[in-house]
């Protein structure tokens, strides 16, 4: 039995690469959301994310126990958790390497029949490898945020915030009635040099969100035509729809206010402390489409900490800060304030705040 | 019916806890009966914070925002609507925790199960929390007295807090017991924290066992059912609390002389005992405690998302302040124990660095 590799070229920053020994996925796109990146073959590649039953190396590294369920050592650590009450998701990984330059982790996994024959190297993707990616492109000289991003005319700018304010609604209405172009409505990537880059995960969903709905909410009878458009299988993610250079930041705000508005964030400090905070926190963000309710990164590199202090979460983000110090500098920072209920004006002003 | 409960841990954290009596206290024990030691009659002067068990009630804020979900975050104020944190399904409300004089209130509720989680939580965060605003600080350890000194054993949860202490205990009969998870450190004393200990069949000392009667014993081997038939993923507890069963060993303070920080090794061979730095130890001490309030730690990063500069934030930074403040002039040592080794050898060791 011979597993599939698959290689994923991410910009010619990072360089994944994915062995695993399931063999049939029913949606093809919902299983591997990097898809987009995928390429023949590749040479020294950064994080190597192995799915299926794995020997742990807990002998050859110094290791403490932690809670029962973690295993720290050296560069290492190995985890057993689960989902649900009665634990019908469990797994276990190790990540080996975090200090280093190559990052293996090795996943293996119990899910209920369902997930596995719809997605089942899903869950590692999004539980661990997305949640790593912000501190692996930090090594690279590159930020990931949690933030969406758009393009007109060479001019590229992001939209960061908070789950549920209304980053995709304004990208859908961006795109379909003001000319923008992006695919990337959850993670976008800055190079060091200010060129903000796609990073589509899932793209079949955002496309399908901009051609068949009106805002991002999702209604039971879309989804189901939505899993149903997903069995032909298509692809024509554009990967260069976003090419231009950072011009403008807008954090987004939902509040209670009842127009929109927008207001100068001067304080470049703050506005860097924002944009790192909005990643840490999706650390902590449920991936539900997986059936795992909250994000575990968090846990995960805490109990870490614990035992290699010098190696804790805030020098985690130490790199990061600094990079987008250095792109915050030259960049035009708003914090922008929206009414808790989305309508198209919305997207409008921010339109013609931003052209 | 609803129960209003007062305590006051040491002077230093007062707090009322209101709540219904259910069903499932009866079955599984009361799980609010953790702080019964500390209980007293009637209301103390100068409140420092009240938990409701109850849904909470959304009084918007004049200003707030709105963030993953239905969550909302106003200055002084937090607001959870249906959050889950691996096995906690909850909902709260927090506010009047940014200053000082405020009294915080907490309204906290969940499914039954979930409810049970509610006092570490939540009720051992604000303990936590009150206790850094009031310069002393909390920490994840366990502690004896021993020839009238003060030892503590800090470790994440399976380090051996609890088996050290009460082995300790029991090579000189004139020692008395702190707390079996955490203590409270106020200037340069150890406080005891009697606080109901989480007990399972297999690791409960005999001289509890023997004392804790027919229901108890009766839970234990509910809560190893429930651990057998979920193989191992549900971990239920017995609580039992060293303060009713064996009130007479109990200390109330005592100077802090020597502490320790236990990390169970699956690769070394032998006990390593080394004295380590101020700083290193109280590395060692934050990251355990930050590790204590991960399902609210969530909130605290969300809300620090919209108000950059809060005390709920800062507070790690005094935590940190007043701990190396406690441990001045306080041998510190790491202790590196096999996973697999007698206890009776690594007490003998650890007896001949105290005396030293």
């Amino acid at each position: 039995m011979s597993d599939n590799i698959y290689y994923y070229n991410i910009h010619n920053i990072l360089k994944i690469k994915m062995r695993t020994n399931s063999k049939h996925a029913l949606f093809k796109n919902f299983n591997f959301p990097l898809s987009p990146f995928k390429c023949e073959t590749l040479d020294d590649v950064d994080i190597c994310l192995n799915i299926g039953s794995f020997e742990p190396s807990l002998s050859k590294n110094n290791t403490i126990s932690v809670d029962y369920n973690f295993y720290a050592g050296d560069d290492y650590l190995y985890i057993k958790d689960f989902e649900g009450r009665l634990g019908r998701f469990s797994w276990e990984a190790e990540f080996l390497g975090l200090n280093s330059k190559e990052l293996t982790i090795n996943f293996n996994s119990k899910i209920p029949l369902f997930h596995k024959l719809v997605f089942p190297d899903l869950m590692p993707q999004v539980i661990l490898l997305r949640p790593l990616l912000y501190y692996m492109f930090a090594q690279k000289n590159a930020s990931f945020l949690h933030s969406a991003g758009v393009c007109k005319k060479g001019r590229a700018c992001i939209l960061a915030g908070r789950n549920g304010s209304f980053k995709s609604s304004i990208l859908m209405d961006l795109i379909k009635h003001h000319s923008w172009s992006s695919n990337s409505d959850e993670n976008i990537i800055i190079s060091n040099e200010g060129d903000v880059l796609n990073f589509p995960f899932f793209y079949p969903l955002f496309d399908y969100m901009v051609e068949n709905l009106d805002y991002e909410d999702f209604p039971v009878l879309e989804k189901i035509k939505f899993t149903l458009s997903l069995l032909n299988e298509k692809n024509k993610c554009d990967l260069t729809s976003i090419n231009g250079k950072l011009d403008t930041i807008l954090i987004l705000h939902r509040t209670n206010s009842s127009k929109i508005s927008f207001n100068k964030i001067d304080d470049k400090n703050l506005a860097v402390r924002k944009l790192v905070l909005n990643n840490i926190c999706e650390w902590y963000n449920p991936e539900s489409l997986t059936g795992v309710k909250s994000g575990r990164m968090y846990e995960y590199m805490s109990m870490f900490s614990f035992v290699y202090p010098q190696f804790n979460i805030d020098s985690m983000w130490k790199a990061q800060k600094e990079i987008l110090n250095n792109i915050v500098s030259r960049t035009k920072v708003y914090e922008v304030e929206i009414p808790l209920k989305y309508n198209h004006e919305i997207a409008e002003k921010i339109n013609d705040f931003l052209w | 019916m609803s129960l209003v409960k007062y305590f006051n841990i040491h002077d230093t954290i007062k707090f009322k806890l209101e709540y219904n009596k259910s069903l499932s206290h009866i079955l599984l024990g009361n799980p609010f009966n953790k702080y019964s030691y500390y209980e007293v009659d009637s209301e103390p002067k100068e409140i420092d914070f009240i938990v409701k068990i109850e849904k909470p009630c959304f009084q918007p804020p004049v200003k707030y925002y709105q963030a993953a979900g239905k969550n909302c975050y106003g200055y002084n104020y937090i607001f959870v609507k249906n959050d889950s944190y691996k096995l906690i399904n909850w909902q709260f409300l927090l506010r009047g925790f940014e200053n000082k004089k405020d009294v915080i209130e907490a309204s906290v509720w969940g499914d039954t199960l979930s409810i049970r989680w509610i006092p570490s939580a939540m009720i051992d965060f604000l303990i936590h929390y009150t206790a850094v605003a009031s310069g002393s600080c909390i920490i994840h350890s366990s502690g004896i007295s021993y020839n009238n000194k003060g030892y503590f054993f800090s470790s994440r949860s399976g380090g051996g807090k609890t088996k050290t202490a009460l082995e300790f205990m029991k090579t000189d009969k004139n020692s008395l017991f702190l707390s079996d998870n955490y203590l409270l450190l106020n200037e340069g004393m150890l406080n005891n924290f009697i606080a109901s200990m989480s007990v399972y069949k297999y690791n409960i000392p005999p001289e509890l066992e023997e004392k804790i009667g027919m229901d108890g014993k009766l839970r234990l081997l509910m809560g190893e059912l429930i651990t057998k038939l979920t193989a191992g993923k549900l971990r239920v507890a017995t609580l039992v609390s060293f303060g009713d069963l064996l009130p007479e060993k109990i200390s109330k303070k005592i100077p802090i002389t020597k502490g320790f920080i236990l990390f169970p090794s699956l690769n070394s061979c032998d006990v390593i005992i080394e004295k380590i730095n101020r700083e290193a130890f109280v590395n060692y001490l934050t990251e355990n405690q930050k590790c204590e309030f991960l399902p609210i730690n969530k909130h605290i990063l969300n809300y620090s998302y919209f108000f950059t500069e809060n005390s709920l934030e800062k507070h790690w930074d005094v935590y940190r302040q007043n701990l190396e403040m406690n441990l001045i002039n306080v041998d510190l040592f790491k202790v590196t124990i096999p996973i697999r080794f007698d206890h009776n050898l690594l007490i003998e060791k650890m007896v001949r660095v105290i005396n030293e």
